[in-house]
């Protein structure tokens, strides 16, 4: 790829003359779609199968809403889903952090099979941490009170004081804010304090629910960086869905496209940000 | 052409917080107009002094001449002036041609709530759930939308009440770009087809710059500057306050 190649900011730019129905990215995307076999997932992700989904049946209450579906993640790696509203892009994340009824299928982390453990016990013990959809600051605590928040489920308020301490010394917008309410930060600084909030419990895997849901377009390049940044530096694991999919394609290591709760098409994020099918069906052309 | 709507030096405050400071704009008729700005600016703020939800602390609002900054929310929608919200406002359980029907105001009075829902309204149900492409869809249950087909639904209800003016407030937020198409190619086709002024808060540059001919962008509560989508994307001010450098 050139090296000159623009960058997406904010929601990205372009025409929106091509109009498509659901209905009909649905029926043209069942057609492109191709049966995808687990040695490609594998060597989209190193070989690796840090985090693997294997054939994951899951829904909520009786309803089956991802149908067979599979994955596989390496450490320190990025791995975007897009596709429709409705697919099934965030019951991924539901399922392997707990939300959903797993009908059958296996979720293992570094080995370890996590299908059956509760949210609660996947923070605590499995180095998972899920990073909600929009607006999930406690409006009236301190931004110091929402990061300790994040270690409720710690034993002793010392240990997320501790950590706590180090994200307020590494985000100094935080830091110099630690004392007012949450409430007085703008938008992208609220969005830093829910994913810092998630840094508290250390995890190795980090599901992000849209994160540029909302925001106003200088914060989305912001919000990026820093999830840039905790994949590089920091060695995490990401996981996210994102309506904003050019930008979240050109992020992430590797993209999945979902559609009515099945995998139409993997690749690479770059590589499907170049692909004419996804760029009509899914990126709006 | 008219202005249909004038906002006059209006202000609103929360306490000490100053929502909005001195704002002024015109829209004039049949045009589409966007409102941007970061997070907290005061977009909504406005939307909801325009609409009667709060009362404004200083300055007028007109709308077709007439002041609406004295009147109850309930008394403007008569006027033509609807407005939809950030999040979507359907009722879950019911069908889509019922969320349709029952958007219809026939009549303030409270009386005529429990009168039988007129048979002529299918009709004019059916014709707009086609127009936003739900017609196949209109007996099943709202709640079992896709997130993008409830915005539309929404879209078709707030036409239901042949609006003059739609206020929307960020149609587009949380929908895959390939249904943003379609929902700028149905606000494009409303305000053409049904001569409807369309007022439209966004964050989406993309969609702003499809769909609006004049943008306002508001920051800290005031007006930061004004002019085409072309003007806007490359205006200083706008570029340091809510889009970030290039």
């Amino acid at each position: 790829m050139s090296k000159d190649k623009k960058k997406i900011r904010g929601y990205g730019e372009g025409r929106a003359d091509k109009v498509i129905s659901v209905d009909d990215v649905i029926e043209k995307s069942s057609q492109i779609k191709s049966k995808i076999s687990d040695k490609e997932l594998l060597s989209l992700s190193n070989q690796s199968k840090f985090l693997e989904i294997k054939n994951l049946v899951a829904g909520y209450g009786k309803m089956e809403i991802l149908h067979n579906f599979s994955l596989t993640c390496d450490k320190a790696q990025s791995l975007c889903l897009i596709g429709p509203n409705g697919a099934g892009k965030s019951t991924v994340l539901h399922s392997i952090y707990g939300f959903t009824n797993i009908f059958s299928g296996d979720v293992t982390i570094d080995n370890k099979n996590v299908t059956k453990l509760s949210p609660a016990e996947k923070l605590k013990n499995s180095g998972v941490a899920y990073i909600l959809q929009d607006n999930s600051v406690f409006p009236d605590m301190t931004v110091e009170e929402n990061l300790l928040m994040g270690g409720f489920i710690k034993d002793k308020v010392e240990e997320s004081r501790d950590a706590a301490n180090e994200v307020l010394k590494k985000y100094t917008r935080l830091g110099e804010r630690r004392n007012q309410k949450a409430k007085v930060l703008s938008g992208g600084e609220r969005r830093l304090l829910e994913i810092s909030r998630a840094l508290i419990m250390n995890p190795d895997i980090l599901l992000v629910d849209e994160p540029s849901i909302g925001l106003e377009p200088k914060y989305i390049d912001m919000v990026f960086e820093i999830l840039g940044d905790l994949q590089k530096n920091e060695k995490k694991t990401i996981l996210l869905v994102e309506q904003n999919a050019k930008k979240g394609l050109e992020f992430a290591d590797i993209g999945y496209v979902l559609v009515s709760g099945e995998t139409a098409i993997v690749g690479k994020g770059d590589e499907l940000l170049q692909n004419e099918e996804v760029g009509r069906l899914f990126l709006g052309g | 052409m008219t202005n249909i709507l004038e906002v006059n030096n209006v202000s609103k405050f929360f306490g000490g917080v100053r929502a909005n400071e001195d704002i002024s704009l015109t829209i004039k008729q049949g045009s589409i107009v966007s409102l941007i700005g970061p997070n907290g600016s005061g977009k909504t703020t406005l939307f909801n002094s325009i609409v009667g939800t709060h009362p404004i602390d200083n300055g007028s609002i007109k709308f077709e001449g007439k002041e609406l900054s004295k009147m109850l929310v309930h008394e403007i929608p008569p006027l033509g002036l609807l407005r939809t919200f950030q999040q979507t406002k359907i009722y879950g359980q019911m069908s889509c041609m019922m969320n349709m029907k029952i958007s219809k105001k026939v009549s303030n009075a409270y009386t005529r709530m429990f009168d039988k829902l007129p048979k002529e309204l299918d009709d004019e149900a059916e014709q707009y759930l086609s127009f936003v492409g739900l017609y196949e869809k209109r007996n099943l249950r709202a709640g079992e939308l896709s997130f993008g087909q409830q915005k539309l639904l929404e879209l078709a209800m707030a036409l239901m009440n042949e609006p003059k003016m739609l206020m929307l407030d960020e149609p587009t937020a949380g929908i895959n770009p390939t249904l943003i198409n379609g929902i700028i190619d149905r606000l494009i086709k409303i305000n053409d087809k049904y001569k409807i002024t369309l007022f439209v808060i966004e964050h989406n540059m993309r969609v702003v710059m499809n769909l609006a001919q004049h943008v306002f962008c508001m920051a800290h509560g005031k007006m930061l500057a004004d002019g085409t989508p072309e003007e806007i994307k490359n205006d200083k001010r706008v570029i340091d306050a809510y889009l970030g450098a290039s």
